[in-house]
């Protein structure tokens, strides 16, 4: 019997919470891939984007949206000490998968802020703290407190990645980088991400710069997320 | 042992009651428990060897302690026997909830607990995940134990 509403309680709890969004803003709508608008973006051409970027570095789904990031935000600035790194082998079943260290390199643009935190180490264990902002911004929209959790400029919000982890499976990670060059499965998912990612920055900056932001995919993602 | 197993066996109820707590069980770690995942807004599910055959174990142990309780509870009813036994309903309901840490994240975001704060769960679940899956599984084999005797005595006595 207590099994039962024991049962009972948590599946309605869960049905409770899948069911009904808990965004504080009414009405997130799907902008581009897996991103939702949550407000108007504050299209400026005086004010660089801001990128917030929340992961842990066990996590295979944060691995490959780094993937993403990493390419994206090459396109508006530049890296500096940006290493190969892995995500924890067994993790949702998927094994020691190839991405960069974003927590020890230097990202530097004129058009972009772009923070990153990773809150967990390989093990789980607490690493990097988030500040009363980025609280704010976690409690807002990510109700349930998952990773990845990327934010670009206040305004667009994805949870999870935007492609699926699998794609990187018995990779390495200078195959992974060649790939992302060519038309391969994997290239192609980590090129459309960082499109949707180049689109939405675009979006915020006042398109710059032109090259990039009036590249045909870049416009046609820019054009749906509107 | 033998005696409740066949106890329960013969109670229709009790099987029912037990097969629909093992079919729920499994319904709730594949969708509360984070094994499906969105993934570039289609969905990817999280097949992990090791985590399946953990729930379906866990899973089983709930649907066994389920019947044995049922069938406990109904010859109590019928006043042919002892109650199912306290210890065993409390160390069942232990084990549920223990061996359900994955769920705990959507139970606690129905009951509006902050996302920050649900960050910090879903750490501590992930480091923590197999010491709770043991406590769970050692309650729950407890809890049928307990259960189990008292149908056993429920025997004796009838």
């Amino acid at each position: 019997m207590a099994l039962a509403f024991l049962g009972v309680l948590l599946a309605g709890a869960i049905a409770w919470s899948v069911l009904v969004p808990r965004n504080a803003q009414a009405g997130p709508v799907r902008a581009v891939g897996g991103f939702q608008r949550v407000a108007e973006p504050a299209v400026s051409r005086d004010k660089p984007a801001s990128v917030f970027f929340m992961s842990a570095l066990y996590c295979p789904f944060c691995a490959a949206e780094r993937w993403a990031l990493a390419d994206a935000l090459a396109r508006f600035g530049s890296w500096s000490n940006l290493k190969p790194a892995l995500s924890t082998g067994g993790v949702d079943g998927f094994s020691a998968l190839p991405t960069y260290d974003f927590l020890h390199a230097h990202y530097t643009s004129r058009l972009v802020i772009f923070t990153a935190k990773d809150i967990a180490d390989t093990d789980g264990r607490p690493l990097q703290t988030l500040t009363s902002q980025e609280k704010t911004a976690v409690d807002r929209y990510d109700p349930r407190g998952s990773i990845p959790f990327v934010i670009v400029d206040d305004a667009f919000v994805q949870l999870g990645s935007g492609y699926s982890p699998g794609l990187l499976v018995n990779k390495r990670f200078d195959e992974v980088r060649a790939d992302s060059k060519r038309g391969t499965p994997v290239g192609e998912a980590i090129r459309h991400e960082a499109d949707v990612l180049t689109a939405l920055i675009c979006l915020g900056d006042g398109g710059k710069p032109p090259n990039v932001c009036r590249a045909p995919a870049v416009e046609a993602l820019g054009a749906q997320a509107r | 042992m033998r005696a409740a197993a066949t106890l329960t066996l013969a109670d229709r109820w009790a099987v029912v009651v037990g097969v629909s707590a093992a079919v729920a069980a499994v319904a709730l770690f594949v969708v509360g428990g984070q094994m499906i995942a969105s993934a570039g807004g289609s969905v990817v599910l999280l097949v992990a060897p090791e985590r399946v055959g953990v729930f379906a174990l866990l899973a089983l142990l709930v649907g066994v302690s389920a019947a044995l309780q049922t069938a406990a509870l109904r010859l109590r009813l019928a006043g042919r026997g002892a109650a199912p036994g306290a210890a065993g309903v409390i160390l069942a309901f232990v084990g549920a909830s223990c061996c359900t840490p994955l769920l705990w994240p959507a139970a606690l975001s129905a009951l509006g607990v902050s996302g920050v704060t649900l960050l910090g769960v879903n750490m501590a679940i992930h480091r923590w995940f197999w010491l709770a899956v043991v406590a769970a599984f050692l309650t729950l084999v407890a809890g049928i134990w307990r259960t189990a005797r008292a149908l056993t005595s429920t025997c004796n006595l009838s």
